[in-house]
């Protein structure tokens, strides 16, 4: 009954997140029904871990932190520039150029 | 009418060399004839990616640029190096990799008009279909010439932190110029995003369409400096994201 415990405590402790790998290692190793629900019960706890750390990476790895006001003077340092000036000045010529017209 | 495609990313390393190789694999495995130029006259690197040494380079860009030349003599014809056997042809207009030669070109400038011309003669004179410019990172004076001529940008960005802002500041600059076709291009993507997620954030964060999401691929890293990816793995799924891509790219 002890070892049943153990696993009970498991499945408490996953739904925690306090789930250690090893915690069910010398349940597991017994050969009869309760053995076997033990590795079964690991492997699903190994999965579900796996697949959190998965979900959890790719929520970080999207957000997307812009600074707006940044942005914008990185712009306009750019659009405000002589050199952009000039070119936005003469695009119409170079695009008649370039399409042969 | 030919069409000019520039491909330009904010920042360093996120494969916008090895997508413009591929792209123009794509279009000449359709039959097309393509020019590809190394407009990235400070670290030109895309003849690598087509097996061009450095000493075949006979007449690069900044040949033209200086009047040593026609810009029809700096085309490389680099089909027989692409590693398959296409309909079309590759030209590649390379810049000079002598780094005197770059240092004067920097130094000196050249004059946007003289450029212009030069891609319109190459397009006449070599019957190309696309002409693809490889830029250089960032927004300096000759990638925003290269925005302007362009009838579609496509901006290549990782999805990281880092690339994030910048690729916000090149879609504003690049509305400025009224660009007539801007698209963006998510490249090396973890293999956990769902593309699909990535594709629709993007989308909402820049309100600019999304030509494909490119997962990180390793064969695609080992092969990044050495052959054509696209007609190497011919069924493989980048592949076929870049066949997307390029729909998307000139529809």
């Amino acid at each position: 009954m002890r070892h049943v415990a153990l696993v009970t405590d498991a499945a408490a402790a996953v739904e925690t997140e306090t789930f250690d790998l090893e915690a069910l290692a010398y349940v597991s190793a017994r050969t009869d029904a309760l053995g076997q629900l033990a590795r079964v019960f690991a492997r699903m706890a190994r999965e579900v871990y796996s697949r959190e750390q998965r979900l959890k990476q790719q929520v970080q790895q999207l957000r997307i932190e812009l600074d707006e006001a940044r942005q914008a003077r990185q712009v306009a340092e750019i659009t405000e520039s002589e050199y952009f000036q000039r070119l936005q000045a003469r695009t119409h010529d170079l695009r008649r150029i370039i399409d042969g017209s | 009418m030919s069409k000019i495609v520039s491909f330009h990313s904010f920042r360093g390393g996120t494969g916008k060399s090895n997508t413009t190789a591929n792209i123009a694999a794509l279009l000449a495995a359709e039959g097309r004839r393509v020019g590809v130029v190394d407009a990235d006259i400070q670290s030109p690197g895309i003849h690598v990616l087509f097996g061009l040494a450095g000493q075949e380079i006979t007449h690069a860009l900044n040949d033209y640029l200086w009047g040593k030349c026609d810009i029809a003599q700096t085309a490389h014809d680099v089909t027989p190096h692409l590693g398959a056997d296409v309909s079309g042809q590759v030209f590649l207009i390379p810049s000079s990799i002598k780094a005197g030669e770059i240092t004067r070109v920097l130094r000196e400038g050249y004059d946007a008009q003289l450029l212009t011309k030069g891609f319109r003669n190459l397009i006449d004179k070599l019957g190309l279909d696309v002409l693809l410019i490889d830029t250089h990172p960032g927004l300096g004076e000759e990638t925003l010439l290269s925005i302007v001529i362009s009838h579609t940008l496509a901006i290549i960005m990782r999805p990281d932190q880092q690339d994030y802002e910048g690729t916000g500041v090149t879609v504003q600059v690049a509305r400025k110029l009224d660009v007539p076709r801007l698209q963006l291009i998510v490249n090396k993507a973890p293999a956990c995003l769902d593309p699909a997620v990535v594709k629709a954030q993007m989308e909402q964060t820049y309100g600019c369409e999304v030509a494909a999401v490119l997962p990180h691929s390793d064969e695609m890293m080992i092969l990044a400096s050495a052959g054509i990816f696209v007609l190497r793995y011919p069924d493989h799924q980048i592949t076929a994201s870049l066949k997307q891509a390029l729909a998307r790219l000139l529809p």
